[in-house]
């Protein structure tokens, strides 16, 4: 069974069509990562996924759950969004924010049980953040709020995460260690994972299947059949040449002219 | 002194003071978190209006105040909905109307503008046993809601989007956070007045805002600050024969000021 299935999806804002006709399925064992061009619609698709913005047209299949919009099955996804603003008084302490990733599993007379909380403490020592545990979460900086994000979107743990640029921001070091504890929620929580990013190669280790987002245009699939140089240089609308250096395969734009 | 606190008349308007200074800062706390003060600024006008209305057409003005007020946060909550939040112009030509309104009906009422004008700067002296009562009971409610829900408007006043997809269903939540408001700006009015409800909305909020780590701790803060001013307030207004809502306020911004000074 597929914990994700989205068949001929189009969805946007207000009658503006963003994608369309976008199929694809999610497995247990997979790893997506999804990649295209700044505004060709991303960051809609994860709003789709959750819930938070309803298909126009098509159907959607996310953990059991049929019915556009928000759904309790669906609050089981561990999600990262790619920005949001905080007025920088906010009373919260990082530790109070990783917290709520579990109280959609909480009934309101319940109280946070001990597990949650030493969820709480291994996933901030995952992000490497548990030395700023008490630290307003406001005050910050936008890297490790997201780092405390995804210790957030761990909690649980999640049945599928979903990250929007889960190392934007991210210093050089963080962004491997945000990266590990990726791969370890992949493998040890054994839960599908996508990520959406812009830089792909990363994951080109682990990733099985990718969504390559252009304007207008997509292809979705298994990343040996999708990750293809005619492919990418289309979106991208320049050359790109998938490489392979010691076994390993990485992207590579030779030519930064768009044409 | 004493003496004064024995008198029923003097006991009722007290605990309509305190009860007020409980449930302003409380339901004001949601909307400094979520910039939305405007809102109550914005309805305890539309509030007056109402009680204007109900005078110049002789019913009782605590129900019609609530009938406008209630039915223009509903129509807000329709609009914020509609347009990802932006209801502030609906609510600046709302405002505008209805004290448009409030000022042709005040004039026209013109044996009770006496009356009246008791709502705009508050006569707790007034208040009646019924007023109490309905004042506790909405607070009673409304606390119960907070802490039952006190998870999910945390989730909420921190991210909606992160609410969203934690499945709260967020607009039901600030529709009643709408009808609340209305509710808490309404029963207040007489005890501590029109012109001063928003005050007792924003500052022992922002009071508490400066000394709160945590959420929990900055909702039970304004509470608490609300309660002192209230009290403090009250006695003070008593000795200096002076408006209590007024009273209130100016306490609630020495501790304000006391606040800013003292280091977080
Ligand atoms: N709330 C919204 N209302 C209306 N249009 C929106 C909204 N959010 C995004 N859009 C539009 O939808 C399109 C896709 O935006 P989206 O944020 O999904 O792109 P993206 O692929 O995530 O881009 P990026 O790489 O910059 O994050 C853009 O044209 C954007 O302007
Ligand atoms: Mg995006």
């Amino acid at each position: 069974m597929s914990e994700i299935v989205f068949d001929k999806v189009s969805a946007g804002y207000d009658r503006k069509i963003v994608f369309e006709n976008l199929s694809f399925t999610l497995e247990k064992h997979d790893f997506m990562v999804i990649f295209g061009p700044n505004g060709v619609g991303k960051t809609t698709l994860a709003k789709t996924i959750l819930g938070i913005i309803s298909p126009i047209s098509g159907s959607t299949y996310v953990l059991g759950c049929t019915l556009h919009g928000v759904c309790p099955h669906k609050k089981m996804i561990g999600y990262v969004p790619q920005v949001y603003n905080l007025d920088p008084d906010f009373p919260a302490t990082l530790f109070d924010i990783v917290l709520t990733g579990c109280y959609p599993l909480l009934k309101p007379t319940e109280k946070v049980h001990q597990i949650y909380i030493e969820q709480a403490y291994r996933n901030l020592k995952t992000v490497g953040l548990i030395e700023f545990k008490d630290v307003p979460f406001s005050k910050l900086s936008s890297g490790q709020q997201k780092r405390g994000l995804l210790a957030r979107a761990l909690m649980g743990p999640p049945k599928i995460l979903l990250l929007d640029e889960p190392t934007a921001g991210v210093d050089l070091v963080s962004e491997v260690q945000v990266n590990l504890a990726i791969e370890t929620a992949f493998r040890d929580f054994n839960i599908p994972v996508i990520a959406i990013t812009h830089d792909i190669n990363p994951y080109l280790s682990i990733a099985t299947k990718v969504i390559i987002m252009g304007y207008g245009k997509h292809y979705a699939g298994r990343i040996d059949e999708i990750l293809r140089e005619e492919i990418l240089s289309e979106i991208y609308r320049t050359k790109v040449d998938v490489l392979e250096k010691e076994g390993k395969r990485y992207i590579n734009i030779r030519d930064a002219h768009y044409g | 002194m004493a003496e004064l606190f024995g008198l029923p008349v003097i006991q009722r308007a007290f605990i309509a003071v305190l009860l007020a200074g409980a449930f302003l800062p409380l339901a004001g706390t949601f909307t400094i978190l979520t910039e939305t003060s405007f809102l109550s600024a914005g309805l305890a006008h539309i509030a007056f209006a109402g009680v204007a209305i109900g005078y110049a057409f002789k019913t009782n003005p605590l129900i019609s105040a609530l009938a406008v007020t209630v039915v223009s946060a509903y129509f807000l909550w329709m609009v914020s909905e509609r347009t990802h939040g932006k209801y502030e112009q609906t609510l600046s030509i709302l405002f505008s109307f209805f004290m448009a309104l409030g000022i042709i009906f005040f004039g026209l009422s013109k044996s009770y503008t006496a009356d009246a004008i008791s709502y705009l700067f508050g006569s707790p002296l007034a208040s009646t046993g019924a007023d109490v009562m309905l004042l506790f009971g909405a607070l009673v409610a409304y606390s119960i809601f907070v802490v039952i829900y006190r998870r999910e408007l945390f989730h909420m006043v921190f991210s909606s989007e992160l609410a969203l997809a934690a499945g709260i269903n967020v607009s039901v939540f600030r529709l009643l956070f709408f009808l609340f408001t209305a509710l808490s700006v309404v029963l207040s009015m007489k005890a501590v007045g029109a012109l001063v409800v928003f005050g007792l909305m924003v500052i022992p909020p922002s009071v508490s805002q400066r000394f709160s780590k945590h959420f929990n701790q900055m909702v039970l803060g304004s509470v608490f600050v609300g309660i002192f001013s209230a009290l403090t307030g009250f006695i003070i207004s008593l000795f200096l024969d002076i408006p209590v809502g007024a009273s209130v306020v100016v306490v609630a911004t020495i501790l304000y000021f006391i606040s800013v000074t003292v280091r977080k």
